[in-house]
């Protein structure tokens, strides 16, 4: 199986060489975890390391903060939007901040959003997407069993045109599930989990890949650290379940 | 006063259609005095991206955004409540009332 190099320092070394080219990845975790990080890691490394061009979608933050934010760990990522080789859409919330009154019903697709990723990605030849995050997605709608049903649409549609996806969703403290819906998981190939710890007064950041289709992928918690480089993992530092609550 | 409309849409979108039923239904009652821009997303998919329009169909009535095919009771109280307009059947009183009593 064909793989795309992840961008995260040392995550490849768990998952055969990277993520399954062409299969959508959800990377998962509670507020602060790093989700938006990892997310735009796996753009810039593939933009300036691996020359694939990337598309991310904004469904949370003004793409201006992220262009910001990008700025502390040295990812220039104006200067790769200029070269063609990032596109930031801006579907959040604020972008349509004049609306006052919103009436919905259950009659609508997603066929916007599909197109307006598609015609991006043709655009610059993007072969990574990102959307950050569905759950804010999801939060944009009150009818979510449609834009359940419209999600599985927008993977088989970056499916056909080949690209490796890593969508984002927020785990609630103390949820079970890998998302705040508790249906994310179910519409895509792998999921990664980043962990935010506490044992008494200490905080331990962990990753955790509990799904991978087509890898053999290693099992258990890792230590994982956000430097100002972005993510590091750190493969031989496996942490138990007892480690981190007894 | 701006008196426009903007109407996102998709040929093979089978909600749109119903959609602009409804819309037609409503705006023919203000004869030419209202405007509807129709934007098709498979030929102008950068309309889609600069307004952050995600889903369709979608209709923009001043302040106000439809989400799917809303009803012709709603899309007449924000006509009334963007444009001030009136239909030849209504009776005169303030748009903002109208908004009002329909809210309330």
């Amino acid at each position: 199986m064909d793989r795309t190099p992840s961008g995260i320092t040392n995550l490849d070394k768990l998952i055969e060489g990277g993520f399954p080219k062409g299969r959508t990845l959800l990377v998962a975790g509670g507020a602060g975890s790093g989700k938006t990080i990892f997310s735009v890691q796996f753009l810039y490394s593939g933009a300036v390391l691996y020359d694939e061009p990337g598309v991310y979608v904004s469904f949370e933050q003004p793409v201006e903060d992220v262009v910001k934010d990008g700025q502390r760990f040295g990812w220039d990522l104006s200067e790769i939007q200029a070269n063609k080789k990032l596109t930031l859409l801006d579907f959040s919330p604020s972008k349509t901040k004049t609306t006052e009154v919103v009436i919905e019903t259950p009659q609508f697709n997603l066929s916007s959003l599909i197109k307006a990723i598609e015609f991006t990605v043709n655009e610059i030849g993007a072969k990574r997407v990102v959307l950050d995050s569905v759950t804010a997605l999801l939060l944009q709608f009150r009818y979510v069993d449609v834009v359940r049903r419209e999600l599985q649409r927008i993977g088989s549609s970056l499916r056909k045109l080949g690209c490796t996806n890593v969508f984002t969703s927020e785990v609630p403290r103390g949820s079970v599930g890998l998302g705040r819906f508790g249906v994310e998981e179910f519409v895509v190939d792998g999921v990664i989990f980043l962990h935010v710890i506490e044992k008494g007064l200490l905080r331990f950041r962990c990753i955790e890949i509990t799904k991978m289709r087509g890898t053999k992928a290693e099992l258990g918690l890792r230590a994982m650290g956000i430097t100002e480089s972005g993510i590091i993992v750190y493969p031989e530092k496996i942490y138990t379940y007892d480690q981190l609550t007894m | 006063m701006e008196t426009g409309i903007r109407f996102f849409t998709a040929k093979h979108c089978g909600f749109c259609r119903a959609a602009k039923n409804v819309l037609n239904g409503v705006i023919e009652q203000f004869g030419s005095a209202i405007r509807v821009t129709e934007i098709d997303i498979d030929e102008n998919p950068r309309a889609a991206i600069e307004e952050g329009i995600l889903a369709l169909p979608v209709i923009i009535i001043g302040t106000w955004k439809f989400v799917g095919v809303p009803d012709k009771e709603d899309v007449m109280t924000a006509i009334l409540n963007a444009f001030g307009a009136r239909s030849e059947g209504s009776t005169e009183g303030g748009s903002k009332e109208l908004y009002q009593e329909g809210r309330q």
